[in-house]
């Protein structure tokens, strides 16, 4: 199979993001560059407050770059942009609408024939093996299931970039594999490229092809590489020497993002605590 | 089914009994001018003319129409100019001054002033209520939309909505329940409004009627207007309660799963349900 280099979707230049504080500057990003090709999966990795939350929304045109350059689809990104879809880090639905209607509300917007967006929406609900729950409200779902309807609610309308925020840091470690796998399967079903937020170094590892770690606030990129892992990724993959190398590196990345604790020391198999 | 509604309904049924006996009592045995507390059968009497002649309803209909056109004026001018004010800081500030010392001041106190400017008809009534209607609906508006959370206002924007879908699939289901709040308030007050304009100056309407019923001395006719305007008042209420169990019948659905109920089987429905069940591998 001929090897084509894919095209560049997301491209993010010397970003800078302050908030205003009382006049003055409150620093959060400083200085991330990085790229993201067409289809591609990068994971950002970074301490809890370092910023990557304001990177998604500047990302999907929420809030302006302070300078520096977002371009999406080669054209700079002037706030919300269509093709983009974002998760939230909770699953921010709509506590009026029931499951379909959530799922829905984005074709809704766009103003489709109502057959068509019922049509949409109930194959969505089947994709996320919410059959039966269509009616539910958000209130009564588990939030593995409400994940999943907010997952939903952003591929329904086919974005060419999706961008996660933590979408599974509130779930249990089983329930968070089983969705790690259909992650992965709706990745390679749609071909969206997709950015994603976590905390887990085990969950990047297991689904990107690149990885970036941020420093703690004010966030640069600490080390930006490709995962030299194959696909598909199976169960069995996180248990070979490779894969443990390969965590080893990003923790002491990490590590060297907090600050240096020697009294503590390293532990190779989980997550940094929060 | 008649008896257990009956049951049901037991505490409120005897306490509106006894109340009713102690009325009675109270002018059988309290040796008391009948123009000071007349007995039960004399309102009842004198509520049964006044309805046979039209004129209760006369009076009924006169305050009924400047409650509801001066709460409709309320919320027409108080809901966009809340809306506006909650998207526009700087409308707020600009308005500041005149929303504050409003709310310092009784609007009933403005009642007297409003009949020199617009006369003793119809009008002035329905800018009384109007204007003590107004307050509340504004300020529940305006925290109701500024309550919105922000993570909802992005969801919105990420899907390139418009202001008029912000507020459509946003905005108004989102802020409806503090919405209803005002509504219920602004329901309350603007009966207010409308007798304590009536008292002032009238020629119809139940406050009228009172007035003009203490002034002969006519005690039950007064008790008659009280009654109409308790039953307008409870009406109105009801109303608004439907309209919001209507609106925010999500919310009901919802807190269904908070009051959750386990289901408690009896031997034959355990029968009934536990044969199936062992059927499964
Ligand atoms: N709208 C805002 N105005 C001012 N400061 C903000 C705003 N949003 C976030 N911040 C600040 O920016 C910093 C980064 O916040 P952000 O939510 O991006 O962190 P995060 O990396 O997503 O954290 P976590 O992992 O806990 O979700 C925090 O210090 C936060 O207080
Ligand atoms: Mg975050």
């Amino acid at each position: 199979m001929a090897q084509v280099t894919p095209e560049t979707l997301v491209e993010v230049r010397d970003l800078h993001l302050a908030f205003r504080n009382r006049g003055e500057p409150f620093w959060v990003l400083q200085g991330i560059s990085l790229t993201v090709p067409e289809g591609g999966f990068v994971a950002v990795l970074g301490p809890s407050g370092c910023g990557k939350s304001t990177l998604l929304r500047v990302l999907a045109g929420l809030l302006p770059p302070s300078w520096g350059e977002v371009r999406f689809a080669g054209r700079p990104l002037r706030g919300p942009h269509p093709d983009i879809g974002l998760v939230f880090q909770e699953a921010n639905l709509l506590p009026w609408r029931t499951v379909l209607g959530n799922i829905a509300l984005p074709l809704e917007l766009r103003g489709l024939p109502r057959a068509q967006i019922l049509a949409q929406a109930r194959a969505m609900v089947r994709l996320i093996g919410l059959e039966g729950f269509e009616h539910t409200l958000p209130r009564d779902l588990s939030g593995g299931m409400a994940q999943r309807v907010a997952l939903a609610r952003a591929l329904i309308y086919r974005p060419r970039l999706l961008l996660l925020d933590e979408p599974f840091a509130s779930l249990d470690a089983l329930t968070r594999e089983q969705m790690w796998g259909e992650l992965l399967r709706l990745w390679h079903h749609t071909r969206v490229a997709v950015v994603m937020v976590t905390h887990s170094i085990t969950e990047a590892l297991f689904l990107a092809d690149r990885i970036c770690v941020l420093s703690p606030r004010p966030a640069r990129i600490r080390l930006c590489f490709d995962v030299p892992l194959p696909r598909p990724r199976t169960e069995d993959l996180r248990y070979t020497p490779e894969f443990g190398a390969l965590a080893r590196r990003v923790r002491e990345a990490i590590g060297a993002a907090a600050p240096t604790r020697a009294d503590i020391p390293p532990q190779p198999e989980h997550p940094p605590a929060r | 089914m008649t008896l257990t509604r009956l049951r049901r309904y037991l505490p409120e049924t005897l306490a509106a009994l006894l109340g009713l006996a102690l009325w009675e009592a109270a002018t059988r045995f309290g040796d008391l001018p009948p123009f000071l507390l007349p007995p039960p059968e004399t309102v009842a009497q004198r509520l049964w003319e006044t309805v046979r002649s039209g004129l209760l309803w006369k009076h009924v209909m006169a305050t009924g129409t400047e409650v509801l056109l001066g709460l409709a004026l309320g919320l027409a001018v108080a809901l966009p100019l809340g809306y506006m004010m909650a998207r526009f800081p700087l409308l707020e500030r600009l308005l500041a001054p005149y929303t504050v010392v409003s709310q310092a001041l009784p609007v009933v106190a403005i009642a007297p002033l409003l009949i020199i400017w617009f006369g003793p008809g119809l009008l002035s009534k329905v800018l009384i209520c109007a204007l003590i209607v107004f307050f509340p609906v504004l300020v529940n508006t305006v925290v109701g939309l500024r309550n919105i959370p922000q993570a909802w206002r992005d969801l919105l924007r990420v899907l390139n909505a418009s202001w008029w879908q912000t507020l459509r699939y946003l905005e108004w289901p989102a802020a409806l329940p503090v919405l209803a709040g005002g509504l219920r308030i602004g329901a309350t007050l603007s009966v207010i409004g409308a007798v304590v304009g009536e008292f002032i100056a009238a020629d119809r309407g139940l406050g009228f009627l009172i007035n003009a019923a203490r002034g002969r001395y006519d005690t039950a006719l007064v008790f008659v207007a009280l009654l109409a305007l308790m039953t307008m008042a409870l009406v109105l209420y009801g109303s608004v309660r439907l309209l919001e169990r209507w609106l925010l019948s999500w919310q009901r659905r919802a807190e269904a799963a908070v009051h959750e109920q386990v289901f408690l089987f009896t031997p034959e429905l355990r029968q009934k349900y536990e044969r199936p069940m062992a059927n499964v591998p």
